[in-house]
């Protein structure tokens, strides 16, 4: 599976005058209240922001589950917004890869499955070298024929983004991927996302309300009341909490 | 607590909505059975009833008999009764089986169980008997006939024409079609055809000169009905009595109830296999539906409810959907006895219209049973669900309710079904004088087999049901994949689902095998114990009726026709039972092979020939003697002077003289014919051939061609049989449907999940469209499995009843195997296409 053709230096994603509302009259919300950012090819990307902030609804209008009221986003040069559900469907098995903070995993598949899933719905072969790679740099191994019962916490997001990356992506969307495992996994899980981008150069956005996590991105994008209001890169958590101290007040 | 009770039923209008069907159909079923019984109970009291309105005493035989031929008196009882003091008119009545209008093709019609009546119209209309003449008049003369208005239709007969009659002593004659008439409002009477004459034909037709079965009186202005009959009673000969008319309708109508109670019963069983059918179906949705309410369930207990009030709240729950689904269910269940009765007038068996009766009882029948049915089905789950730890409120992970192991589930099953092998064998095999207590047993014992099995398949579901979706694996990729797991991933669920279908489809496998195996066994006597080149007997395989005499007399005297052997059928009371016995030629040995021998063949006037088997159960020896009653002659003395086993021997018999003195129509069953040297069965046929012709309900036909006739009569019978039972097997397609719903809503997350990385909408309705498909094919294995089992023990115990085959006709039950799985896939196609359509996000997101 190959990556959607992108040239150096293209965005993996980006969105432009995104506005996304919900409800109408005096309960309406603007979750999105006016959003254009890009997020660079090879990239490690995080998004923070209080609760409310709109960080999760900016996660799920990029990678197409849902849709925006005004604007639009584009995968390297696709606008979701012209696409019908079957090509949505193909895109996502194609071109994004998803982790999501729990319940990731197929609970009837074994974890080799799971990780091979996109492929087995696209009827295609995986690539047997870059499983393997994947597979040991992630310390699946002898995990391969377990169902996600049999595994721990930790195990169980390692396999998701297994998954999110087998099929080489244009872009990996990651919502708190990190958020229900113990420090030495949540360690070991964004050691290997932050590994995946540097040296496989995939693109990865990952919303996260955890300054540690976050410290882990190339960059930081930080929300509030649906509009981006600060950016700080090559961050450390330090700075992360400066920052969203000076936010919060 | 009621409140909350609605209030949550309320907020989940698609759970409950499927919760209730199920129940909705059970007690439909039960509710349309019993309101169609009491609807032709009414029905048939109220013609009768009518029938004899202007009648005030009715003199007839008081015969025991239900298969007899009648009794009969000599007519000029009727002056006697006419000189009573009191009587303003005495009519004579005569009514006869086995008189058969013939239709247009030469076909009798009619008949296939219902019987066929001659009768005397008396041209009085107020002593008709119910009779109503529509068209034309009564019959006046030695050539007028009016028949009923279902055959006239049948055989596009208006006034008129020329109708062929033919009884069981006369040949065929050609009457002249006065009139046509209805019993009451119905077209024929339950099936039954009739053709009435004026009394001195009538009494012609049945060989039965100068003598008739009854009479009805009128009294005259003031008397006193019941005084009368006892001033009647005194001059009636022995074997006669009077009845008031009240008492006479309400005997009549009883009796044809009797008749029609073989059916109403079958229908009876019909829907409680229905209702134990709804009732698995209740039992898994209800533990689906806490399954997924557990959290729920689990908030409750850490905000302060006892355990015992959990319980409580569900079985509140419960008891409102059950009354309710069952109040709803009754309602269906009239529209089900008008589609019942619709169903049975295609089948040519026409029952008077009055109004549905909906008796109490009916209503209470339903509500109980509904109820019960479904809060015992709650009870399970309701106790199980109150066992969740009150933390799972916060971390659902807790509520993993610790599964009993598959283990004990299969001991369970095991003993579960031994205990119903147990009782369904001492059913078939114990020598219970009470039929209704075997077969009690027999039903109890199935019903707890099949509770057996259903436990049992819960061990068996995750390996069977991988081997079921190898194949949609296979074809279908993931989708098929994630199928084959699914079916097996709640190996109980699957189980309680698949259980619904299980006992539609083994009792469907059951009685196709029985008919296969009947039809085997008579081939084998056919083909192997009878020597004759042909045999003349009726068409219609179900007929007691008989033919003339002179029909195989004629035969015999042919030059083609080496020598006959005849037959005939009659019953009497042996030992306290009515039984089926008859009468056979001296040559009998000659046709019909026997494995050994006492006696001789040739009995005398007194004599009886004995199946072995019958003299065994009897402890009967050559020279015992046996009483025997008989309905015409009473208590007749006989010795058994042969006793013969071989297959064709299965009753008693007697010779042809001594069934000419104590029967009333004498009249031949079968006649085998063996065809002299060098002439050919064609030959034979082409010399026959014109005399079967003068007696249009006889055929001569080769063995073979008579087992071939039998076996579709057989056949015929069990297509209804067969289309019945498949209704239930559609009712436990619902409880597919239903838990494939449910199980699309337990799994948003997963469907949410599987869509997000790009599982196609087709590919997700593939996923589940093909579980249940495995699903339903699991259950139709596992009856086919069933009904096997319940096959051969039925077989095995009639064996020495001279059931010789056990033939399973594998392709067809393989092909209701795959129509079960087709079946399914229909019924997902909603659930399949909810599944597709979910959204994306909200599924993710999905609490």
């Amino acid at each position: 599976m190959t990556t959607t053709t992108t040239e150096r230096g293209l965005d993996a994603a980006r969105m432009v005058g995104g506005v996304k509302v919900y409800g109408a009259g005096d309960t309406e919300v603007r979750a999105l209240d006016g959003i254009d950012t890009a997020l660079p090819q090879g990239k490690f990307t995080a998004i923070m922001g209080p609760s409310g902030s709109g960080k999760s609804t900016l996660l799920h209008c990029l990678a197409g589950l849902d849709d925006l009221t005004e604007g639009s986003v584009y995968i390297g040069d696709v606008n979701l917004g012209a696409l019908k559900d079957k090509d949505l469907t193909l895109l996502r098995r194609s071109s994004v890869g998803f982790v999501f903070q729990a319940f990731n995993l197929i609970p009837t598949l074994s974890a080799e499955e799971n990780i091979l899933l996109p492929l087995l719905i696209a009827g295609e072969k995986p690539d047997k070298e870059w499983f393997d790679q994947v597979v040991g740099i992630l310390g699946l191994d002898d995990r391969l024929s377990h169902r996600p019962s049999e595994l721990s916490g930790g195990q169980q997001q390692r396999v998701a983004a297994a998954r999110a990356l087998v099929s080489r992506p244009s872009i990996v969307f990651a919502d708190e991927p990190s958020g229900n495992l113990d420090s030495q996994s949540a360690a070991e899980l964004l050691d290997f996302l932050r590994r995946a981008v540097r040296e496989f150069g995939q693109t990865i956005v990952m919303v996260t309300h955890d300054p540690a996590a976050a410290s882990y991105a190339d960059r930081v994008v930080f929300l509030e009341d649906g509009r981006i209001v600060d950016e700080l890169a090559d961050p450390t958590a330090n700075a992360i909490i400066d920052r969203m101290k000076r936010l919060g007040a | 607590m009621l409140k909350s009770a609605i209030k949550s039923l309320l907020a989940h209008k698609t759970r409950l909505a499927l919760t209730a069907l199920s129940i909705v159909l059970g007690v439909a079923f039960i509710a349309g059975t019993l309101i169609y019984t009491d609807t032709t109970k009414k029905a048939f009291d109220g013609i009768f009833d009518e029938a004899l309105v202007g009648i005030d005493v009715v003199v007839s035989g008081d015969s025991e008999f239900a298969f007899g031929q009648g009794t009969y008196f000599d007519e000029a009882i009727v002056d006697d009764i006419a000189a009573v003091d009191g009587v303003a008119a005495a009519v004579p009545s005569l009514t006869g089986f086995g008189v058969q209008i013939i239709g247009p093709d030469g076909e009798a019609i009619g008949g296939m169980g219902p019987p066929q009546f001659g009768a005397y119209l008396p041209t009085d209309e107020s002593v008709d008997g119910g009779f109503v003449v529509r068209e034309g008049r009564a019959p006046a003369g030695p050539n007028d006939v009016v028949i009923d208005a279902a055959s006239a239709e049948d055989g596009e007969y208006v006034v008129g024409d020329l109708v062929p009659i033919v009884s069981q002593t006369a040949p065929q004659r050609e009457y002249e079609l006065v009139g046509i008439a209805g019993f009451g409002e119905a077209d024929n009477l339950g099936g039954a055809t009739f053709a009435l004459f004026d009394l001195a034909t009538i009494q012609d037709l049945l060989d039965l000169d100068g003598q008739v079965d009854g009479a009805v009186v009128q009294a005259t202005a003031g008397t006193d009905v019941d005084a009368l009959v006892d001033r009647v009673a005194p001059v009636l000969p022995e074997g006669a009595r009077a009845l008031s008319a009240q008492s006479a309708a309400e005997e009549q109508a009883a009796e044809f109830q009797d008749a029609l109670s073989f059916f109403n019963n079958f229908l009876l069983v019909f829907a409680f296999v229905a209702l134990f059918v709804g009732a698995f179906i209740i039992y898994n949705t209800f533990r689906i539906v806490i399954a997924a309410r557990l959290r729920e369930m689990a908030l409750m207990r850490a905000i302060g409810s006892t355990r015992s009030q959990v319980i409580r709240t569900v079985l509140t729950e419960a008891t409102i959907i059950g009354l309710a689904s069952s109040l709803i269910g009754i309602i269906a269940g009239i529209g089900l006895a008008f589609g019942l009765r619709a169903a049975l007038a295609g089948f040519g068996i026409d029952l008077p219209s009055t109004g549905l009766v909906l008796e109490p009882r009916t209503i209470v029948v339903g509500l109980v049973v509904g109820g019960v049915v479904t809060v015992a089905s709650a009870l399970f789950p309701a106790i199980r669900a109150s066992r969740i730890p009150p933390v799972a409120a916060m971390r659902i992970e807790a509520a993993a309710i610790k599964r009993r192991s598959l283990t004990v589930r299969a001991v369970t099953g095991i003993v579960v079904t031994l205990v119903g092998v147990g009782l369904l064998l001492a059913g078939l095999l114990g020598d219970a004088d009470n039929t209704t207590v075997a077969l009690s047993l027999i039903g109890f014992g199935a019903a707890v087999i099949i509770i057996g099995a259903y436990v049992l398949s819960a061990v068996v579901a995750e390996p069977v049901s991988r081997f079921i979706g190898a194949p949609f694996a296979g074809v279908f990729g993931i989708s098929g994949k994630l199928a084959q797991r699914n079916a097996g991933r709640s190996p109980r669920r699957t189980a309680a689902t698949s259980a619904a279908v299980m006992i539609g489809i083994a009792l469907i496998s059951l009685v196709t095998i029985m008919a296969a195996s009947i039809r085997g066994t008579i081939d084998d006597v056919l083909t192997g114990d009878i020597n004759a080149d042909l045999v003349a007997a009726p068409s219609d395989t179900f007929s007691f009726s008989g033919y003339t005499t002179e029909f195989g007399d004629e035969v015999a005297a042919l030059p083609e026709v080496a020598d006959i052997s005849r037959v005939q059928i009659g019953t009497a009371f042996i030992g306290g039972t009515e039984q089926f016995m008859g009468s056979l030629d001296a040559n009998a040995q000659q046709f019909f092979d026997a494995d050994s021998s006492e006696g001789t063949f040739a009995v005398g006037p007194s004599g009886l020939l004995v199946p072995k088997r019958v003299a065994e159960d009897n402890e009967w020896t050559l020279g015992s003697v046996v009483e025997m009653e008989f309905e015409q002659t009473g208590v007749q003395t006989f010795t058994v002077e042969g006793i013969v086993e071989g297959a064709a021997y299965d009753s008693i018999t007697i010779n042809r003289e001594a069934y000419d003195a104590n029967f009333a129509v004498n009249a031949d069953s079968q006649v085998y014919i063996q065809l002299a040297d060098g002439v050919t069965v064609e030959q034979g046929m082409a010399a026959i051939s014109p005399l079967a012709d003068e007696v249009p309900t006889v055929e001569v036909k080769t063995l073979e061609q008579q087992g071939d006739e039998i076996a579709d009569q057989i056949d015929q019978l069990l297509q209804l049989i067969t289309a019945l039972l498949a209704m239930t097997v559609l009712i436990s397609l619902f409880g597919v449907m239903n838990t494939m719903l449910l199980a699309v809503y337990e799994r948003t997350r997963e469907i949410g999940l599987l869509r997000a990385v790009g599982l196609g909408r087709i590919q997700t309705r593939r996923m589940i469209r093909s579980e249940a498909s495995i699903i339903s094919v699991f259950g139709a294995l596992l009856g086919v499995v069933l009904g096997v089992f319940f096959a051969w023990s039925v077989t095995r115990a009639l064996a020495s009843e001279g059931f010789t085959a056990f033939v399973v006709p594998i392709p067809t039950l393989i092909i209701w195997i795959v129509v079960t799985g087709l079946l399914g896939l229909l019924f997902s196609l909603w659930p399949a296409w909810r599944a597709s359509r979910l959204n994306v996000l909200e599924a993710i997101a999905y609490e």
